[in-house]
């Protein structure tokens, strides 16, 4: 809309106002006049015929009358539609164009031209988004620039080992003289302490690559039994430490395509933890079972379990369950964010069903078809704040206001977990405040948020049946 | 004795090799880059070299390829790296060591490398 501007037509329709005021009196005029003139036609002929045909004249009047309102009412609504039309549609225009930012996308423009009050918001519209989309720049870059350095330092960080572990090596064995056994000793805190060093490096190094979707895969066609049955002789080796036995259930599998490198690395750092917490003698069982559109793996184990927090945090970078036994198995606490990027690269799941004291089974599924473009996986700084932040998303959708304060005290209460969730949804729908289908629905996005679907829960209920069975078998 | 050249940028890592080397009682050449191996290449009878794939300036896949015109016969190459063997190009090489390394399996892989080629 241009100030300068002085034409009549601006004067005239200027305004939404201006607008629709001009065109209803149009159409207060231009209705009845039509009316009237048609009924003065009518009325004209008639005049002249006499008054003994006036009362079959009546008959005429009366449909004329009504032909006469309905016309004005067609007039009136073909009028109103396009004026009021002229209203909505540029500002459907500006909804859509909303959703289309909703989406993610910065580039769309609103094109409104109008020449009135919504051309004006439209163009303040464009220029709101072009803010969003320079944002939106800044933001990747910076992110890219993280994950670089992030990349190359941990490169460069590796590099000092190499002389470190060979010297230190050549002490220890004395290349340059006897030692003592205190230097022995001293020699051995030093060097276990530089390769754990290494092996966190390492580990970063991988996630760094997971958060810039730079993992390599090399996909082959694997025997999925014989590539886990080979992890699980590889880690024999630990598991008989501490006397234990690894079983592994797989048949009928097919032959897919996968990185059996990958997969193996993801099978040894589960067996690994399974190993660790584990009892002395017990069993732990790998299982692959071909579904639908993925093979799903599972590593049981019969050892302490976890707590509701554990389960949640597990996968969390650095999040170590009992500190102390995990140090000393030299577990850098990465471990398991790196399964969930590589098992997420293939736009697989990876979670845990567990019970304090009994045990717990880590889930990963592998799809039949591989994943090729693969997308970065945020794996560092997805804290807890994100599953609030999830989960408070969920709680406003389904519950309306009410969600929010709801929410709130649940945070206060510390009841943010996955069961306390699960049977607060319970009492609401107990309480007649949802029903069964909300319940359903609300259920199944918190479950989504903790990484498993409903049919999950039903099946720790049936894994009191599976867990008999098993305690049978290890009995033999 | 056999006479083995060590090619690494990185000095550290040169000397170390060099001193598990010296022990089990090789002759050994070292070059500190590209341009030094090149020099030495010549001067002395090598029988293996050591020389590691990353290296600034020229890599060390290039530089073989260059020592190994100046060479009028075939000799036995290890490849010394941190990465993993599997992203590494063995096809023109004859040995593989992970850096960072334990002295045995130096000593090991070195001692291999050259019996299998002195059989083939």
């Amino acid at each position: 809309m241009d100030d300068e501007e002085f034409s009549l037509k601006k004067k005239l329709f200027g305004t939404i106002n201006r607008k629709i005021t001009i065109l209803f009196i149009l159409v207060a005029i231009v209705a009845p006049a039509m009316g009237i003139g048609f009924f003065y036609l009518i009325s004209a002929a008639q005049l002249n015929a006499g008054t003994e045909i006036f009362i079959e004249q009546n008959t005429l009047l009366r449909s004329t009358a009504v032909l006469i309102i309905a016309l004005i009412a067609a007039n009136a609504g073909v009028i109103g539609f396009f004026v009021s039309r002229s209203i909505s549609k540029p500002i459907k225009t500006l909804h859509q164009v909303t959703r289309e930012i909703e989406k993610g996308n910065f580039s769309i423009r609103a094109n409104i031209k109008t020449d009135d009050e919504i051309e004006a918001l439209g163009v303040a519209f464009n220029r709101t988004t072009e803010a969003l989309s320079r944002m939106e720049e800044e933001r990747k870059q910076i992110d890219s620039a993280k994950t670089e350095f992030l990349s190359i330092t941990s490169h460069e960080l590796r590099t000092p080992m190499t002389p470190m572990k060979a010297q230190l090596q050549m002490l220890e064995n004395e290349y340059f003289g006897k030692l003592t056994k205190e230097q022995k000793e001293s020699l051995g805190i030093i060097l276990r302490n530089a390769e754990r060093l290494d092996k966190i490096i390492v580990d970063f190094l991988e996630i760094s690559r997971i958060e810039a979707a730079r993992l390599n895969f090399v996909f082959k066609e694997t025997d999925i039994k014989e590539a886990i049955e080979e992890t699980v002789n590889f880690m024999m080796g630990f598991a008989h430490e501490k006397n234990i036995k690894l079983v592994v259930n797989a048949e009928k599998i097919p032959k897919i395509q996968v990185d059996p490198d990958r997969l193996s690395q993801v099978l040894r750092n589960l067996v690994s933890n399974a190993i660790k917490f584990s009892d002395e003698g017990s069993t732990i069982v790998v299982t692959a079972v071909p579904e639908k559109n993925h093979v799903l793996f599972s590593v049981k184990d019969c050892g302490v379990g976890l707590s509701a927090e554990d389960q949640i945090q597990i996968f969390e970078p650095f999040y170590q369950v009992e500190k102390t036994l995990s140090r000393k198995h030299g577990g850098t606490g990465l471990g398991l964010a790196i399964c969930r990027g590589i098992v997420e690269s293939q736009k697989g799941r990876i979670w845990v069903e567990s019970e304090q004291g009994k045990g717990s089974t880590f889930y990963f599924t592998a799809p039949y078809e591989p994943v090729h473009d693969i997308e970065p996986i945020k794996v560092l700084f997805s804290a807890k704040s994100d599953l609030h932040r999830k989960l408070k998303k969920i709680f406003n959708l389904t519950l309306g206001p009410m969600g929010e304060v709801e929410f709130e005290t649940l945070k206060n209460q510390n009841s943010l977990w996955k069961h306390d969730i699960i049977q607060y949804i319970d009492t609401l729908y107990d309480q007649g405040i949802i029903n069964t289908v909300q319940v359903e629905g609300f259920k199944n996005d918190v479950l989504k948020i903790f990484g498993n679907e409903l049919k999950n829960i039903k099946s720790m209920n049936n894994n009191e049946e599976k867990n008999k069975e098993f305690e049978g078998e290890m009995a033999k | 004795m056999k006479t083995i050249m060590i090619v690494d940028d990185r000095p550290d890592d040169l000397q170390s090799m060099y001193m598990i080397l010296t022990r089990e009682g090789y002759e050994i050449v070292t070059a500190n880059g590209g341009e030094e191996a090149l020099e030495k290449i010549s001067t002395a009878s090598i029988d293996l070299i050591i020389i590691d794939i990353m290296m600034p300036n020229l890599s060390g896949l290039d530089l073989l390829r260059l020592l190994r015109e100046r060479l009028n016969h075939n000799i036995p190459v290890v490849l010394v790296s941190i990465k993993p063997e599997k992203e590494v190009d063995m096809s023109v090489v004859n040995g593989f060591v992970q850096k960072p390394f334990s002295p045995q399996i130096l000593v090991d892989t070195i001692s291999k490398t050259l019996k299998d080629f002195n059989m083939a």
